[in-house]
């Protein structure tokens, strides 16, 4: 009987606590529900919102967010629209550039915004004095190379507000990728008040960070948090979250899955080991989502220190390099698999300049070396990593076997500290080495951004001490073809050149890990640079 | 008395400079500079540039000797990965945060620690004892940053009662978690100590004297007992300052707390030469004067500690 009791009474309860409370508490249905999108950041290199220092790194979303310069990339498309400028002219030499701004411009605080803005930006990033971590976008601007390395002046840099609305540019030579630079951060307007009042601490407070993008700022919290809200000023439409929280954690992978799964924030990021375990969880596993980042990864050698001075000996090491089982096994499938040198979607990459994936030729090709199933091979060659990142040690570890077992090659690995194999890395410039690993993902989506940035034998980026001569003439005339078909083909012989001559192999190429709560939409990484523009996210809560 | 503590406030210049001139040593001994990024290289032109605006490039004697200059004078210069804010800046708004969570840690360690160790002392050889020992023997062989994470697997996610990370002030429930996982350590050290000398102390002519005299145990324990057990204890209390402070390298940094401890963690991986060195030289006046606390302090406990 008591049993009996008990359970009616539980019937009933459940039966209470199942209905649905209609006549309880009124929804707000009427009022706009505020919504708040949260986000995590990485706190350490947060060390600057400052658009005319910054060199891109955590803090390149706040500033992306608050900022808007004279054209922006389209996150989704990739194109290149109007921005602050309502359109712009290019003179037929494409050497003078003219921007007209749209009317009634105003900043966060309510003042007009002037063409002055953007020459006072663009002169104050160039200085060397503002200690600019990426002044050299600005360089393709006549005279701007000469002032930003204290060889010219401010006056002799060619960007002249003519009146309020109008902005001329002139470059030193043609740029047919002049726009991308245009739209990065470093050439953002900025107030010359706030900084002649404010110093370098402008970027810390609501009322000196002064911006003229969809958002503005709230508040900063060194080392914890920042607050950005709808700016009120901004001259188009924004249909994003009424606020964007950003939360700060040293290591942001880690810390921001934790808090993700304790629902403290909308997005997470994944690497390594979260994502096997993420793929593996029945709620997780359905808000993974994988973006495609324009970068490659590459084993990059000495061409000029034996035996990897030695063509055909790069050439087999390539092709005996199964760069689809390092990412899909080794490092479970965190990356896309290895296309080319370049990252897909640069005009002049073609995949089929590729040397591919073929261990009876690489064998071929050694014993043509003079290593014949790797006999003779000397025993100090060197793979050098840096060891407190662990994916790299896998790449290195993985790879001494796969050219073990293929080649019979043996390879010596040599682990540094991290910030000493960035010293070891920066001297290689003028020391030999045998091979490392390092990257690059495009800062703007144009070949010039990787044939001429980084492997023509007068910059030599990486240091792989590559030149050839055709290859260094190709990429040249590139720069400065205005032709877009004629551009694409010069760079296409080029990559073909560097694919055979084979300085770098492939790894990978790069990708984005996210977990994205399913109340969150729009929330994009766009391939290049990728940042989350706040003004495209729907928060559904 | 106070000719003791002013030569002993005198003799902490010298060792400041022996740390400041070390510790510059070995930074600039370290490979790697402030700009060598492992992400996305800096052209050479700008990392150049950096340097000469910073004075990177002038010889390290001048460099010692500038910076030694400024320091004399109290400005630690700017700091090389944080544009907005100087050394000192980012000294003086974090160092609050460290310290507060050290007091209360310390605070925590001694509440709990002390009065577990006095119990396990009188209960010897009972199951208080044994559980007691479990409990700070887990608390010493737990490194800190194993504690914090646990602690947030635990209270954060399992039980979802804390938040996973942040800070806003001590009386917030944020700092529960990184003021048990740096406490706990101090905690097991202090116990452990106070239980042995406790029963070190017990068998001593004092003790049996005032038991002869009638007093109740408690009184005994707590009036006579305690008082000369307490020596190696705050001994030992001072040295868990440098207990409390390596800590908070981890807790800070696992924990998303705004402390000096994570800036010192950040200024060695960024090679921030003055943030390293400003941070290297507060650590080193603060365990310089607990340790004179600590040495007057005995003066209170053992009238026969005499100062000269």
């Amino acid at each position: 009987m008591r049993k009996l009791v008990a359970f009616s009474l539980l019937v009933v309860l459940a039966v209470a606590a199942c209905t649905p409370t209609s006549s309880g508490t009124p929804s707000p249905s009427g009022a706009a529900k505020l919504t708040t999108l949260r986000l995590p950041e990485a706190a350490k290199i947060v060390n600057t919102m400052d658009p005319g220092i910054s060199s891109g790194g955590a803090g390149l979303e706040q500033i992306q967010n608050t900022f808007e310069g004279l054209a922006y990339v389209d996150q989704v498309s990739g194109e290149i629209k109007s921005g602050q400028a309502e359109k712009w002219t290019i003179s037929p030499d494409g050497l003078t550039y003219t921007f007209n701004l749209r009317s009634g411009l105003k900043w966060s605080d309510g003042q007009a915004l002037k063409a002055s803005d953007f020459e006072y930006a663009w002169k104050r990033a160039t200085d060397p004095a503002t200690k600019s971590r990426y002044a050299q976008t600005l360089w393709p601007v006549k005279g701007a190379e000469a002032f930003g390395t204290g060889k010219g002046t401010a006056d002799g840099m060619a960007v002249k507000a003519t009146d309020d609305k109008t902005l001329v540019v002139t470059l030193e030579r043609p740029a047919p990728f002049f726009m991308h630079l245009a739209a990065t951060w470093t050439a953002y307007p900025i107030r010359k008040d706030t900084i002649d009042k404010n110093g370098d601490k402008w970027t810390l407070t609501k009322d000196t960070y002064i911006s003229n993008g969809h958002y503005r700022l709230v508040e900063w919290k060194p080392e914890q948090s920042m607050t950005v809200e709808k700016n009120p000023n901004y001259w188009g439409e924004n249909n994003g979250p009424d606020t964007i929280v950003w939360t700060l954690y040293d290591d942001v992978a880690t810390k921001s899955v934790i808090a993700y799964e304790a629902g403290e924030i909308d997005r997470a990021v994944l690497v390594g080991a979260d994502i096997t375990r993420a793929k593996a969880d029945a709620t997780l596993s359905k808000e993974i989502k994988k973006f495609e980042r324009q970068g490659s990864q590459w084993i990059i050698l000495d061409t000029t220190n034996a035996p990897l001075n030695n063509v055909k000996v790069r050439q087999a090491l390539s092709l005996a390099t199964d760069a689809k089982r390092l990412n899909e096994v080794v490092l479970k499938d965190a990356y896309f698999n290895s296309v080319s040198i370049v990252a897909p979607g640069i005009p002049g990459q073609k995949k089929e300049n590729a040397l591919g994936f073929d261990v009876a030729k690489a064998k071929q090709l050694l014993s043509e070396a003079g290593y014949p199933d790797g006999k003779g091979w000397p025993a100090n060659v060197k793979f050098t990593f840096a060891s407190g990142a662990a994916e790299t040690k896998a790449i290195a570890e993985a790879v001494q076997g796969i050219w073990k077992s293929n080649l019979g090659i043996d390879i010596v690995l040599e682990p540094m500290e991290d910030k000493a194999f960035d010293n070891w890395r920066t001297t290689r410039k003028d020391q030999p080495f045998n091979m490392y690993v390092s990257g690059w993902g495009s800062d703007y989506e144009d070949p010039n951004n990787w044939y001429n940035l980084l492997f023509d034998s007068k910059a030599d980026f990486f240091y792989a001490h590559w030149k050839n001569t055709e290859f260094d003439n190709l990429v040249g005339q590139g720069l400065k073809e205005n032709d877009v078909a004629k551009r694409k083909t010069t760079y296409e012989s080029a990559d073909k050149i560097i694919n055979t001559e084979a300085p770098y192999i492939t790894v990978y190429h790069w990708a984005r890990f996210d977990l994205i709560k399913p109340y969150i939409q729009g929330l994009n990484h766009y391939r290049v640079l990728g940042r989350i523009q706040g003004y495209l996210v729907k928060v559904n809560k | 008395m106070t000719t003791y503590v002013l030569r002993r406030l005198l003799w902490v210049l010298p060792s400041l400079f022996v740390v400041f001139t070390l510790t510059f040593i070995l930074v600039h001994a370290t490979p790697g500079s402030p700009w060598d990024e492992s992400d996305k290289p800096l052209p050479a032109a700008v990392k150049e540039n950096l340097a000469r605006q910073y004075h990177l490039d002038d010889p390290l004697p001048k460099q010692y000797i500038d910076y030694l200059a400024n320091v004399l004078r109290g400005d630690f210069g700017p700091s090389y990965r944080s544009v907005e804010r100087s050394v000192s800046e980012i000294i003086a708004a974090t160092l609050p945060v460290s310290a507060q969570l050290g007091l209360a840690s310390m605070l925590f360690a001694i509440v709990v620690g002390v009065p577990l160790g006095a119990l396990a002392a009188v209960k010897h050889n009972t199951w208080i004892d044994y559980v007691s020992s479990l409990i700070t023997v887990t608390g010493i062989a737990t490194p800190p940053f194993v504690r914090v994470s646990l602690l947030i697997v635990f209270f954060s996610l399992v039980l979802g009662w804390l938040p996973t990370g942040g800070w806003e002030g001590i009386f917030d429930s944020r700092a529960i978690i990184p003021i048990l996982a740096i406490g706990l350590g101090p905690a097991a050290i202090l116990a452990r100590y106070t239980r042995s000398s406790l029963l070190e102390v017990h068998g001593q002519d004092f003790i049996r004297t005032a038991r002869a005299k009638g007093l109740t145990e408690t009184a005994v324990v707590i009036r006579h007992a305690m008082k000369n057990a307490l020596i190696p204890v705050v001994t030992v209390a001072g040295v868990t300052l440098a207990n409390v402070i390596t800590a908070s390298f981890f807790v800070e940094r696992i924990y998303s707390v705004p402390g000096i401890g994570r800036q010192f963690v950040d200024s060695v991986s960024g090679r921030d030469y003055p943030l390293l060195l400003g941070i290297v030289l507060v650590f080193a006046l603060l365990i310089s004067l607990v340790n004179l606390l600590v040495d007057l302090s005995y003066g209170f406990l053992d009238p026969r500690i005499r100062y000269r």
